[in-house]
């Protein structure tokens, strides 16, 4: 066994370039996919501890007011296994670290209360006592650097209350924690608080009432069961409709990242396992070929094909270990790097990431079963030749004139591209299977930097063409149109415009949304609507635009007619026609025109939001002005969304770009110099020949150079279109009900997976170049005696 | 033959050095801002005070009963027509007297309906005449003090589709009082009467809503600019002025604006472009791309 051990080490020294190459590929595929599935697996674990830990209501329903008593008579039902009622109301914050105010979501909390445990992370609960002692989330405290001990000033239905931050906490109900007013987490201008359950009653004039109600159905109880009898204990409160935690802001957000998570799992990894298995079987093939007379002697001394099997399966461990030790290595790197992404936006009490045993073990499965399997089928035809035959060298491959060199139009009357040709047509799958490697790699760096077009994208749509005011002002109730003339002199304000918006719930045939309708005063103002041609569109009159999620989602169409029922039933619902569709990147929303909606509403003309273009350097100013009236209830900066937005996006992308554009640098390198490798090792003989013929080494290395050079021509188109298929099916994977991701795919992307692609050829040539000046000329035509 | 392969050879690297060259250029070629564009023209400059108004009639009468009595059942009920010398209801004490409407109008308030004791003086009906009706306007008296008396004024919003009737600032009251605003703080307001320079149609009436466009000034052909493309720098406003495809930091003088025109002093001329709503990708000197988001907008009616 000893000699067996030692030609082991030989020929891994002699294959050393080779097995790095695949090492690398095998590591990239195992290391995506332990780190996604482990995310995935820590994920899931951390929701389900702590959702179960802390009690998370199943069924939500927000009441415009309701009487506590009506809990006591909800508990006794045999659907129902806990209900709690509690109040929860906007508010604005002031704060000392900046003059713009944020919102705070004011949630009311008692000592007695099961559901949705809070989690302290830091302080105490609470006691009763003045300064009004309050709970703070984590986001804001974090964002804001808050301690216990900390001041605030809060403003609740325009009134003004100081109160005292007694602890931080964490509740399973905003492990996402999304203001009421913008699409994307900001923490700087949203928080949520917890006040004792009494106090904030009176704050918000509802005292002996309650307009939020979670509650735990009955394990045996069915989930649509529970909803309707809800909704019809609450219809007469003003409920707006029971939901489970399906709908539920925070809960709908951490479910699309598990799932994201799932499906990122497959498709990287998926292409580079494939890729390396296909590569050593090649390198394998080639090897076991030039081993061949070796085979064949170890053989005829006695040695069992079983033995030498296991020899050469060593050898494919060997490259499997080589890469799998350095994956579980990145795996631990990518792992903490989405741990931290996850610590950024989702709030749990702990996210430990670790790789999880069971990712680790499909991840060695994954990798080593389809590179064990080509492997195996390599050596077949090896193990199957007699001793004796085998000692012969192989029969030349036939490089006689082929059938297709017979059709004249195609016949190339040059020699290089026909011994070209001639070797592509001999070895077709190796060349189909080549070519295959270079398109995957262009098309992962497609998708790679698809990623940045996509957010430039809806940054472009979102903050600059379809809203270009500078600040968003929202009202505690609808006011009359004088509000815009009391924004209007304020200071620093060059434009103003006004609008209605209300909580609907939308319903056609037997689909029903609770979202928004919003107005518009005329097609070009601040805010405005695109359609799918990126052209200005607004709702004829009488009729409404729907977002494009209702015509993915739900399939409607133009010309159908809607049903839209007020949340607050303040006014009697009515049907409407749609349209047409609006291009917008978040929500899902009704728009109609503002004189339409008030028709609707049934009232003079009053809105509800303002949209502000401002003086830049006289924001300050206008912050504290905006600050004295009791009326606004909500203001949000759109540069500071803006800056939330891209600053927990780009980093992310710009990371996720990196190392896709790495790894696609992996797979198309590997392809090119394996190929080039196994080429020359092939066809060493014959290039010494021409050599010694009196052809210069520049001659030898075109005629391999020009044959990748042909994959790379081949490859490149269906590599460009495959990035694009790649990216629309991860606009589809990662589709979630809030956004609208739009597949979005620069000439700036394609223009970077060319340049990368032939960089590499170009740097392959010359690695390449220095292998056929090393071509040992003697040694090479010494192998046929 | 060696050129032949030469041929071949060049022809492939040709393709892929081609294509990495242009890729590589499309790369680092200076990008393109995408803008919206406003051409600056000569127009008329209106500078207009928009305000929620309510119609009112200028004379409203009362119906009182004369003596102490008893009041029969009166049967008017709020927006009757009424013409003159029409009994309103009868009186009795001594004897039994009709309370006759001194004036034709409309019924505003009907104090009481029951049949019943009445005291004199006691008020039974109001009255409006509907021929004398006007507008009343709370304004902010900052404000009011830059109406000029007369102003014209456009009056919309009464639920008409796009009808606006002509009226004119009739008074602009001295006398002020502080009232809680839309938003809820408290501002010092006086009334303004808007006389109708032409009857109002038929259906509108005492307190029916209507909204105001109250002109201050009105500057004809002068060169108007989009407020939306209006920014501070430093302390003057500028804008970006297209200039062989790039964008042009332009410092401009400004006399008047309202909510979305400027009315240009210097600094731009008819026929200049200018970048509307320009974002924090624009700087001076940077190329930019004209796009235009309106072409499939219908005309609006």
């Amino acid at each position: 066994m000893k000699a067996l051990d030692r030609k082991l080490l030989r020929d891994i020294q002699g294959l050393k370039w080779q097995i790095v190459t695949l090492g690398l590929l095998v590591a990239c595929g195992v290391s995506i996919f332990v780190a996604s599935w482990s995310a995935y697996i820590s994920l899931r674990q951390a929701r389900d501890h702590y959702y179960s830990e802390n009690n998370f209501a199943d069924l939500f329903s927000e009441i415009v007011r309701a009487p506590e008593n009506l809990i006591a008579q909800i508990q006794k039902s045999p659907l129902i296994e806990t209900v709690e009622g509690r109040v929860v109301i906007d508010g604005l914050i002031d704060i000392a670290d900046q003059p713009e105010p944020a919102i705070g979501r004011f949630v009311s909390y008692s000592p007695h209360f099961r559901l949705n445990k809070i989690y302290l992370r830091e302080g105490r609960l609470p006691q009763i006592g003045s300064p009004t002692e309050i709970l703070v989330h984590e986001s804001f405290a974090s964002a804001h650097r808050l301690r216990p001990g900390d001041l605030l000033s809060v403003r609740i239905k325009g009134q003004q209350h100081s109160v005292q931050v007694s602890g931080i906490a964490l509740s399973p109900e905003y492990v996402y924690a999304l203001s009421p007013i913008s699409p994307f987490p900001d923490d700087r201008h949203f928080g949520i608080f917890w006040v004792d359950h009494e106090t904030l009653s009176r704050w918000s004039a509802l005292g002996g009432s309650f307009n939020s109600l979670v509650a735990k159905k009955n394990p045996s109880a069915s989930t649509e069961a529970a909803k309707k009898y809800l909704d019809e204990l609450l219809a007469t409160y003003g409920g707006t409709g029971s939901y489970d935690r399906s709908n539920q802001i925070s809960s709908m957000f951490v479910e699309d990242e598990v799932r994201q998570q799932k499906s990122m799992a497959y498709v990287a990894p998926g292409v580079f396992i494939f890729v390396a298995s296909f590569i050593l079987y090649t390198v394998l093939s080639r090897l076991i070929e030039l081993h061949r007379n070796q085979i064949a002697a170890l053989k005829s001394l006695g040695y069992f094909s079983k033995t030498l099997v296991f020899h050469y399966w060593k050898l494919v461990t060997v490259i499997l270990v080589a890469g799998i030790i350095p994956a579980l290595i990145m795996a631990e790197g990518i792992g903490q790097w989405y741990a931290k992404l996850y610590r950024d936006s989702f709030h749990f009490p702990h996210i430990d990431f670790s790789l999880t045993p069971q990712a680790v073990l499909i991840g060695l499965i994954t990798a080593a079963l389809p590179a064990w399997a080509f492997s195996g089928w390599a050596l077949k035809s090896i193990f199957a030749l007699q001793p004796a035959e085998a000692m012969r060298p192989p029969a030349p491959r036939s490089y006689s004139l082929q059938r297709w060199e017979t059709w004249s139009p195609l016949h190339p009357s040059d020699t290089q591209l026909l011994l070209v040709l001639r070797n592509i047509a001999l070895r077709p799958w190796r060349t189909f299977l080549s070519i295959l490697g270079i398109t995957a790699a262009t098309a992962i760096l497609i998708n790679g930097s698809f990623w940045s077009d996509m957010i430039d994208f809806v940054i472009q749509r979102q903050f600059y063409e379809s809203s270009r005011e500078d600040m968003e002002v929202r009202f505690l109730h609808p006011r009359r149109l004088d509000a815009l003339n009391e924004l209007r002199r304020l200071p620093g304000v060059t434009m103003i415009e006004g609008t209605r918006s209300a909580g609907i719930r939308l319903q056609h045939n037997n689909i029903t949304k609770n979202t928004a309708i919003v107005s518009l005063d005329r097609p070009e103002g601040l805010r405005r609507f695109l359609d799918i041609k990126d052209q200005t569109v607004f709702p004829p009159q009488g009729q409404v635009l729907l977002s494009q999620y209702f015509r993915k989602r739900f399939q409607l169409s133009a010309g159908d007619s809607v049903h839209l029922d007020l949340i607050d039933k303040s006014h009697r619902g009515f049907a409407v026609t749609v349209a047409g569709f609006v291009e917008d990147v978040v929500g899902a929303s009704v728009y109609i025109r503002k004189k339409d909606l008030h028709h609707y509403l049934g009232e003079t003309p009053h809105l509800d939001t303002v949209y502000l273009k401002v003086d830049p350097f006289q924001t300050r100013e206008l912050y504290i002005r905006l600050r004295d009236y009791p009326e606004v209830a909500a203001v949000s900066i759109k540069k500071m969304l803006m800056q939330s937005f891209t600053k927990t996006l780009s980093g992310m992308i710009l990371t996720l770009t990196i190392i896709l554009v790495l790894f696609s640098i992996c797979i198309s390198g590997a392809v090119l110099f394996n190929m080039a490798r196994i080429n020359l090792s092939e066809k060493s003989w014959e290039l010494a020949s021409m050599r010694i013929m009196g052809f210069k080494e520049i001659e030898v290395f075109r005629i391999l150079f020009l044959e990748l050079g042909l994959y790379v021509i081949i490859a490149l188109p269906p590599g460009l279109l495959l990035g694009y298929g790649l990216s629309y099916l991860n606009t589809r994977w990662i589709h979630t009900d809030t956004f609208n991701f739009p597949l979005v795919v620069e000439v700036e992307t394609y223009a970077l997976a060319l340049v990368v692609i032939i960089t590499v050829y170009f740097v392959t040539g010359i690695f390449l170049l220095q292998k056929v000046r090393k071509l040992d000329l003697t040694g090479a035509l010494k192998a046929r005696e | 033959m060696k050129n032949q392969a030469k041929y071949t050879a060049r022809w492939i690297y040709t393709v892929l050095a081609l294509a990495a060259v242009a890729a590589a250029w499309y790369l680092f070629k200076e990008d393109s801002v995408v803008v919206e564009v406003s051409s600056i023209e000569r127009g008329v400059f209106e500078g207009s005070l928009q305000i929620d108004g309510v119609i009112r009639s200028r004379h409203k009468n009362t119906v009182t009963s004369y003596a102490d009595g008893d009041l029969s059942r009166v049967e008017w009920k709020v927006g009757d027509t009424i013409e003159k010398d029409d009994i309103v209801a009868i009186l009795a004490w001594d004897l039994k007297k009709p309370i006759r409407s001194p004036l034709a109008g409309v019924i505003s308030k009907v104090y009481r309906e029951s049949a019943g004791p009445i005291q004199r003086g006691a008020p039974i009906i109001d009255i409006i005449d509907p021929s004398a009706f006007e507008v009343v306007a709370k304004v902010l008296t900052t404000d009011a003090v830059r109406i000029p008396s007369g102003a014209q004024v456009e009056i919309t919003g009464f639920g008409q589709e796009g009808a606006s009737l002509p009226g004119k600032v009739a008074k602009i009251s001295r006398a002020g009082f502080v009232e809680l605003s839309a938003l809820g703080i408290e501002e010092e307001k006086t009334e303004v009467r808007v006389d109708f320079l032409s009857p109002p149609p038929a259906p509108l009436g005492d307190n029916f809503h209507v909204e105001l466009s109250i002109y201050l000034s009105r500057d004809e052909n002068v060169l108007l600019l989009p407020v939306s493309a209006l920014f501070k720098s430093r302390n003057s406003w500028a804008v970006y002025k297209i200039a062989d495809g790039r964008a042009r930091l332009t410092v401009v003088e400004i006399d008047k604006r309202n909510n979305e025109l400027a009315l240009i002093r210097s600094g731009l001329k008819e026929g200049d472009r200018v970048i509307l709503f320009p974002s924090d990708q624009i700087i001076d000197g940077v190329s930019v791309k004209i796009r235009d988001y309106r072409e499939s907008l219908p005309l609006q009616n």
